[in-house]
């Protein structure tokens, strides 16, 4: 009996040591935890950038702001960069906000049906829109019934990849080697509904603007699949091209890889800080006659009877955390970018947002269906 | 032979052909088992169909039972719109109630005890998940914010 | 030293083990969500910190779920749910302690194993896992099936038609490739586009239809103090209840490491296989079921040779090996550190510290959980009346909780609380539906990636080589099934007669 209650003293004792041990270089507040679920959430502390301490005051002071984000996991750049800006800008405004990846349907049903009073934001990418116009998702998630709030960030490391020793450096060249090969097909794994879905959509029309019918007839799309499966299908032969972010292809063209694991990173969809590939639009890819960039555009997305004083609070803090090189520099760490304080502006990120929007709706309307790429 | 044993996947028909395969294996399993079984009562003297059994047990406890359900349906009713906290307390008492039968009804000790295992499992879980770890809870009406800490106890 | 450790380490990692053991062991709380909660906290930590308490939470969660499972019948993670087969039925002849002594000493022995092959064997692992396309990881998901010719207990077609359910209502959802919706009505295509949860369906199908009928019996004791002379105390745990089980142990947490190594083969999957296989190597295969030390040890130490499995693609190709791990991947670009190929290479002493990490994990998961066992094992004895209603609470929270708060889920829980109590009525076995649903739309994902790959020509699946050795394990063990279900069948004909 006393050595059970010795045993039970004692490790009370380890366990506060150690959650003190933990807690050493963080600041006063309870950290919020994060959110449960199979597939995870995560949170901000409101005490941890530097900067300030609990300076922060707004009408959303000590509240609990919920962020959705489209994406369901915590690993990819939907996650960082909505967990950056939430903790900046839970910082700034003085609220206790937590970010849950419940997914593309999810995030959009959630900040339809939220109140307009700035406790529930969607960050995410263009897929918000992308998604309603390729049909993956109900037409009444469209922008015209959703506020567009401020930019928040960039994200342009989307690119393709190939096996290390594919015969081509480059989608342009992979036409190139397709028209020499009137026999062999490449297979294009993407993902239906998403940035991959659009850029594959743009380079197949200009392949059939430049090489012909014939060409582009011989370019497959394979349709589904997270990154990872997209990696293994390249592993296996399943696939000669694959899409996806920068960051996860990146390990795999270093140096000393296995052989049957290492890939090549081609045409970036749009320049990348401290990477020097060609970009597609270097490599000649054009759409209505101009060079082709894309960039995921990260934005906030509220529901469509937002307060418009909260609005504003939002995005003048918001053009706060762009200014702040701490912030600054853990995007670039990632390889994001981060939007300038004018562009942030809520009139300049509507007007962003909605052109992006129909230039990618220019794309899907006359690309063709998947039936026939695939 | 090639062509036998081949499904032609159309990119926008695709999220049929499994749940096709599925259902029609399930169908045909369906019907032998309907029928192994129906032969295995002939065998044993039965006619081919059996008479539905009693579905409930004799003399089963009809006020647990559909009293459970109608509270289950409830209380989850109820979940978002009181909110967690007040909401589970009513309801965890309510179904030790349910579940105390005849006997122990008109002991009020076991009411009381009632009482306390409400009060207390709900904060706990409540405060512990729900504040410390932070994990949305249902919200509603009865939820508090205390803005100062800027803590919620749902 | 090549690898962090100190004092303040092992503190952290007791928190995290302890705490996941609570998360594990509460019938609303999983691993991964413990490892969830705490990810955005590891901001603030040093890498090696965070590793500490991560891990603690990931082998304490998955340790805990043991302990509900066996005591009152709910698995605590999904990975548990075979630990209920046998576990409980000890519990309900008076055998709790021991049970859970023989679960807490399985799991650690499967944790250590897996460390084992994670420390010795990665590199060629990985090189091998990355082989296994589509088509073998369908036929891997197929032999996981045909536990449920195991788990049939003598009506065979009956599991498999309900099995083959589970898996149609596992596809009524978008399916992800074209995004397309089958089988959901309109009202709520919001709710199901990932289909239903697995929370939910499990605890829906085991507690909550267990509840049911317990009302409709009136909710009796199942268990009291006067059945037998106390808890379990005429019959102790002895090391020697391992003895003759040596194969038994590796066998199932190598099963249980191997799922773990390959990505995308889910964790429920490896207790599954290695309980059945326990079975079919079992020298009294009827026993299983009925509250067998074979039964459990098989699942707990699959389920915790999962541990390590998982690591194995992580750390070596960036790909996690099941969802928990899955969130791993955050801590570590939390941190700045990308997992990829070169990831060992290049960060040799976060690697030590990996492996020395698990192995003080599992270490403390064992001290931690082994000794209050008396303590634990005292919950049997509280009233079904009292427990229960909590017990629904803080199923409501995980529900909830699932997909990070909607109330969907949690009626989902009254739904599959009916579908169990109406299989159960029906004479169908309820544990074949809930394998079924696991792992259907893994089973559908895979079969539509391989027959794309050969363009639609069936015959893709037995063109590999590897593909064939999986085919060989399923024939034989299918055709052992139907010769086990023959002479179940003849048993409970001669029950039933000897009964008249």
């Amino acid at each position: 009996m006393k050595l059970k209650k010795l045993t039970a003293l004692l490790l009370s004792a380890a366990m506060t040591i150690g959650l003190l041990a933990g807690c050493g270089n963080k600041t006063s507040q309870p950290s919020g935890g994060s959110n449960a679920g199979q597939s995870s959430g995560g949170s901000s502390s409101a005490g941890q950038p530097s900067g300030g301490g609990d300076s922060g005051d707004s009408s959303l002071k000590g509240k609990r702001v919920r962020v959705v984000i489209g994406s369901t996991s915590t690993g990819g750049d939907s996650y960082m960069i909505a967990d950056m800006v939430t903790r900046y800008l839970g910082e700034e405004m003085g609220f206790n906000g937590k970010v849950d990846p419940v997914g593309n349907a999810a995030a959009l049903d959630a900040i339809s049906t939220a109140k307009g009073d700035g406790t529930t934001i969607m960050m995410f990418h263009d897929m918000t829109f992308l998604s309603v116009m390729f049909g993956a998702v109900d037409a009444k998630y469209g922008l015209e019934n959703m506020t567009v709030g401020p930019r928040i960030g960039q994200n342009p490391g989307g690119c393709f990849a190939a096996h290390a020793d594919a015969p081509y450096d480059s989608i342009a060249g992979a036409a190139e080697w397709l028209k020499s090969n009137p026999d062999k097909t490449v297979r294009v794994n993407i993902e239906a509904g998403g940035a991959s879905h659009l850029v594959f959509a743009a380079y197949w029309l200009w392949i059939q603007e430049t090489y012909g019918d014939d060409v582009a007839n011989r370019v497959k799309a394979i349709v589904g699949g997270s990154t990872d499966e997209k990696k293994q299908r390249l592993w296996d032969n399943n696939a000669d091209i694959i899409y996806g972010d920068y960051s996860a292809f990146s390990e795999f063209t270093k140096e000393g890889v296995d052989a049957q694991l290492a890939m090549k990173m081609m045409d970036p969809a749009d320049k990348i800080e401290g990477v020097d590939l060609p970009t597609m639009a270097d490599n000649g890819v054009t759409f209505d006659g101009a060079p082709y960039v894309y960039s995921k555009e990260f934005a906030m997305y509220f529901p469509k009877d937002m307060d418009q004083g909260i609005l504003d609070e939002i995005t003048a803090a918001m053009q706060k955390v762009c200014e702040n090189p701490d912030f600054q520099a853990e995007m670039a760490a990632m390889k994001y970018k981060t939007v300038s304080a004018g562009d942030t502006a809520l009139a300049a990120s509507q007007e962003f947002i909605q052109a992006k929007s129909d230039t990618c709706k220019k794309i899907i309307d006359i690309a063709p269906s998947l039936d026939s790429l695939t | 032979m090639g062509d036998l044993f081949r499904i032609d996947v159309v990119y926008s028909t695709q999220h049929w052909i499994f749940p096709t395969i599925i259902i029609s294996i399930l169908v045909i399993l369906g019907l032998v088992i309907l029928v192994t079984e129906g032969m295995g009562r002939v065998k044993a003297g039965k006619g081919f169909f059996t008479k539905p059994g009693r579905f409930f047990a004799e003399n089963y406890d009809k006020v647990k039972l559909w009293g459970c359900v109608v509270l289950m349906v409830a209380y989850f009713f109820l979940l978002d719109k009181i909110g967690f906290t007040v909401c589970s307390i009513i309801f965890v008492f309510l179904f030790n109630t349910l579940f105390a039968g005849p006997a122990r009804m008109k002991d009020v000790r076991y009411h009381v005890v009632s009482v306390i295992i409400s009060v207390v499992s709900v904060l706990i879980i409540s405060i512990l998940f729900g504040t410390v770890f932070d994990i949305t809870l249902p919200d509603g009406v009865c939820t508090i914010w205390i803005q100062s800490l800027g803590i919620t106890i749902f | 030293m090549p690898f962090a450790i100190g004092p303040e380490y092992i503190a952290v990692a007791l928190l995290g083990v302890v705490i996941g053991i609570i998360f594990g062991a509460i019938p609303g709380m999983t691993a991964t969500m413990a490892v969830a909660v705490f990810l955005p906290l590891t901001y603030a930590y040093s890498m090696e910190m965070a590793l500490y308490l991560l891990l603690g939470l990931y082998v304490g969660g998955i340790s805990g779920g043991l302990v509900p499972a066996i005591l009152i019948s709910i698995p605590g993670t999904p990975s548990s749910v075979c630990t209920t087969f046998d576990g409980h039925p000890m519990a309900l002849r008076g055998e709790s302690e021991r049970a859970l002594k023989i679960g807490v000493t399985a799991s650690f022995f499967g944790g250590l194993i897996s460390l084992a092959v994670l420390a010795l064997f990665t590199p060629i692992l990985a090189g091998w896992a990355i082989k296994f396309s589509a088509v073998e990881k369908f036929l891997i998901i197929l032999f996981a099936l045909t536990v449920i010719a195991a788990l049939s207990k003598g009506q065979m077609l009956r599991g498999i038609w309900i099995g083959l359910l589970g898996v149609l209502i596992a596809m009524m959802n978008q399916f992800s490739v074209n995004n397309a919706y089958r089988m959901v009505p309109d009202g709520l295509k919001t709710y199901m586009q990932g289909g239903f949860q697995l929370f939910p369906v499990l605890i829906g199908l085991f507690a909550m239809a267990e509840m049911f009928e317990q009302c409709e019996t009136g909710m009796h004791a199942k268990y009291s103090k006067d059945d037998s002379a106390g808890i379990g105390e005429n019959v102790k745990f002895r090391f020697s209840d391992f003895k003759g089980q040596v194969i038994n142990v590796f066998r199932s947490s190598l099963i249980g490491t191997f799922m773990g190594i390959l990505p995308g083969v889910g964790g429920s999957a490896a207790s599954l296989i290695a309980y059945s296989q326990a079975k079919s190597w079992s020298k009294h295969p009827e026993l299983l079921g009925t509250g067998v030390p074979e039964g459990l040890i098989a699942s707990e130490s699959s389920n915790n040779g999962l541990t390590g499995g998982a690591l194995v693609p992580l750390l070596s190709l960036g790909i996690p090996g099941d969802s928990t791990t899955a969130v791993l991947i955050g801590a570590f670009m939390l941190q700045g550190v990308q997992v990829g190929p070169l990831f060992i290479t290049n960060n040799p002493e976060v690697w030590n510290t990996i492996l020395v990490a698990l192995l003080i994990c599992n270490v403390l998961m064992f001290l931690v959980m082994f000794f209050p066992v008396k303590l634990l094992a005292k919950v049997i004895l509280i009233p079904q009346e009292r427990l229960y209603p909590v017990v629904l609470m803080m199923c409501s929270v995980g529900a909830y909780a699932t997909l990070n708060g909607r109330m969907f889920d949690v009626w989902c829980l009254l739904l599959f609380g009916v579908v169990g109590y109406l299989l159960k009525k029906l004479h169908f076995p309820v544990s074949c539906f809930l394998i079924g649903f696991i792992l259907g739309r893994d089973l559908e994902n895979y079969f539509i990636q391989a027959i794309t790959a050969y363009n639609g020509h069936l015959t893709g699946f037995f063109v590999r080589p590897m593909g064939w050795v999986i085919w060989a394990l399923i024939i034989i063990f299918v055709a052992y099934a139907i010769l086990d279900n023959r002479k179940s069948k003849k048993r409970n004909r001669t029950a039933a007669m000897k009964g008249e």
